[in-house]
């Protein structure tokens, strides 16, 4: 039986959080549009620009936030999708979804989705692991051979 | 002879009369300017077609108590705590309308936008927004919100009423008749939809159906003056004299109206030949206002046809003693003066006035030629001959003078005279109608002359 491959690294997202988001020396010259979209696309919450608020004078992030927001949400029409939602579930990964409303049921029904297969794939091995273990001598048996 | 000498006469008569007593005057009615009234925005707060999340439902009762205090900046604050991409499109469309309530017309723009980049088809706030654009002159931009929303299903007859009044200041009329005709049906008491569809079929001129519906209007609202002034200006356009004539009275009994109307209204008495009740409605334009010359000379053409002449003289004297008159509007009415005692066979008062006319303004053409005119009737025909001749040098009266002096010679016995004036009438003016036939006869009377005298 080949089961589907399931990605059993298991990355956290919030080891992402850990990296540095900005610096000071960035405020000024910043892509806000560019930054709020990738971070949408890494699946960050928006209260990353928290970080902006701290780091940056109140002036810089005033400007910046529209413009930061406007991207992030062009990143979540990408992001919060059925199919990216299947790849989070197939991948293991918790739902706690950055997807606004509007967005999210369709986003929660790949999820759900691949969470339900990658349930059963890990169920069917768990089953056969247990078979597996229940016959004394099969774990000593070569599988494979002539049959001689 | 005599025969030449009226037909001579009824053309000198019909050239220099026209001028002088012909009434022009356009016959309107003034309507008050059309009021639109943009309803206050609507603070109906609202799930609108878009649902609350889950998480946000501890956050929406907070608000809730706020809104029931009014207090708007309460609100707008504990939303701006919150990314616009965390609230759900019901509560963004809130906080655009918290910002929209406090005027903050900017941050409600941007803040309806990203709600509908999130929900294009969110029907409330394409009407919101539309309102918002409609309040700030934005008209082309709310006429597209307004559009968008009621193609998405929106039954709202402020948008429908909305999307009428800006059909007619963008597109014309026409494409407000529908529009303003669904607000009504869903809103049958609204007077703003009954005006804006009223304005939209008269600017269309479908007066039949403006009309249809005014009287469906003064039947609810017999004593809406604006109505029956409205009334009254269709059946002008329509020609119904009588009709725009009774409902111009309905509105005077319900109240003072303008100038241009009470001017109307005369008209319409004298055409109708009411002369009493258009001399009451004189009198009163006269004392009430500063009424212009042409139309006292409308009126006097009525009066004078009607052989009122005491009434004509009357409304001239007080004419006269209220205003301040240019030395070229005394002219005129002296002219009116002479004119009426040449009328009444006041040989010396009409002489009187018609000097008075030309001291007053010796270009008055019309003057010269009606005085020309009248020393002719009573054989002053050296006088006569003279005014004509300076009659002649005006283009208005020229045709009419040469043919005044080619009567005189006629009258005098100075057939050839006569005869070379009305070659040179045929030369400058071959288009003048019998003018052909005259001069034959008078030929044939210049070679009957001869043969007597041979």
């Amino acid at each position: 039986m080949r089961y589907p491959i399931i990605l059993l690294t298991l990355f956290l997202s919030a080891c992402s959080s850990t990296e540095t988001f900005i610096t000071a020396e960035q405020c000024g010259t910043q892509n806000w549009k560019k930054l709020g979209y990738s971070s949408a696309m890494k699946g960050e919450s928006i209260r990353i620009f928290d970080q902006v608020k701290k780091i940056c004078n109140s002036q810089q992030a005033a400007l910046a936030q529209p413009i930061f927001v406007d991207g992030y949400s062009d990143g979540l029409i990408e992001y919060c999708t059925f199919d990216n939602g299947f790849k989070i579930g197939e991948s293991g990964l918790t739902s706690d979804s950055i997807c606004p409303l509007e967005l999210r049921k369709e986003f929660l029904a790949g999820y759900r989705q691949a969470k339900l297969i990658r349930d059963q794939t890990l169920a069917e091995m768990e089953r056969e692991k247990r078979m597996r273990e229940s016959m004394p001598n099969s774990a000593n048996t070569p599988r494979s051979g002539n049959g001689n | 002879m005599k025969h030449i000498i009226t037909i001579i006469l009824a053309l000198t008569f019909s050239l220099f009369h026209e001028p002088v007593f012909a009434t022009k005057t356009q016959l309107t009615v003034e309507l008050d300017p059309v009021r639109f009234v943009i309803p206050a925005f609507n603070e109906v707060y609202s799930e609108r077609e878009s649902t609350l999340a889950p998480e946000e439902y501890e956050l929406a009762e907070e608000l809730k108590a706020l809104l029931a205090n009014k207090d708007f900046q309460a609100v707008s604050n504990k939303l701006d705590t919150y990314y616009d991409i965390e609230l759900s499109p019901a509560l963004l469309a809130l906080k655009a309308q918290v910002y929209f309530t406090i005027k903050a017309y900017d941050k409600a723009e941007a803040t309806y936008l990203s709600v509908l980049k999130r929900k294009p088809q969110f029907v409330r706030v394409h009407e919101d927004l539309g309102q918002l654009y409609l309040i700030t002159q934005q008209l082309n931009k709310a006429q597209k919100h307004f559009s968008t929303a009621l193609s998405l299903g929106s039954s709202s007859a402020l948008i429908h009423g909305q999307l009428g009044y800006l059909n007619l200041q963008l597109d014309g009329a026409f494409s407000a008749i529908y529009a303003y005709q669904k607000a009504l049906t869903l809103e049958p008491k609204n007077p703003d939809w009954q005006q804006g569809l009223l304005t939209a079929l008269l600017e269309s001129k479908m007066f039949p159906s403006a009309h249809a519906l005014l009287n469906e209007l003064i039947k609810k609202h017999p004593k809406q003056q604006s109505f029956w002034l409205t009334k009254a200006a269709i059946e002008l356009e329509t020609k119904d004299f009588d009709s725009a004539l009774t409902s111009l009275e309905y509105s005077l009994l319900l109240g003072d109206v303008s100038q241009q109307n009470l001017q109307t209204a005369v008209q319409l008495h004298l055409r109708t030949q009411s002369f009493q009740r258009a001399i009451t409605l004189i009198d009163k334009n006269i004392k009430e206002n500063d009424v212009p010359i042409d139309v006292i000379k409308e009126y006097l053409y009525w009066l004078n046809r009607a052989k009122l002449f005491s009434e004509s003289e009357r409304i001239l004297s007080r004419y006269l003693i209220k205003t301040n008159t240019s030395d070229v509007d005394k002219s005129v009415l002296s002219l009116y003066r002479a004119a009426i005692y040449a009328q009444k066979n006041q040989v010396d008062k009409a002489i009187k006035y018609f000097n008075d006319a030309l001291d007053f303004d010796n270009n008055n053409a019309s003057a010269l030629i009606q005085y020309a005119h009248f020393l002719m009737t009573i054989k002053q025909f050296v006088d006569a001959e003279s005014l004509y001749l300076r009659a002649q040098a005006f283009e208005s009266t020229n045709l009419a003078a040469m043919l005044g002096r080619a009567q005189i010679y006629i009258n005098t016995n100075d057939i050839k005279s006569a005869h070379l004036l009305l070659i040179d009438v045929s030369q400058k003016y071959p288009d003048t109608p019998g003018i052909k036939a005259q001069i034959e006869i008078i030929e044939s009377l210049v070679r009957a002359n001869n043969k007597t005298q041979l």
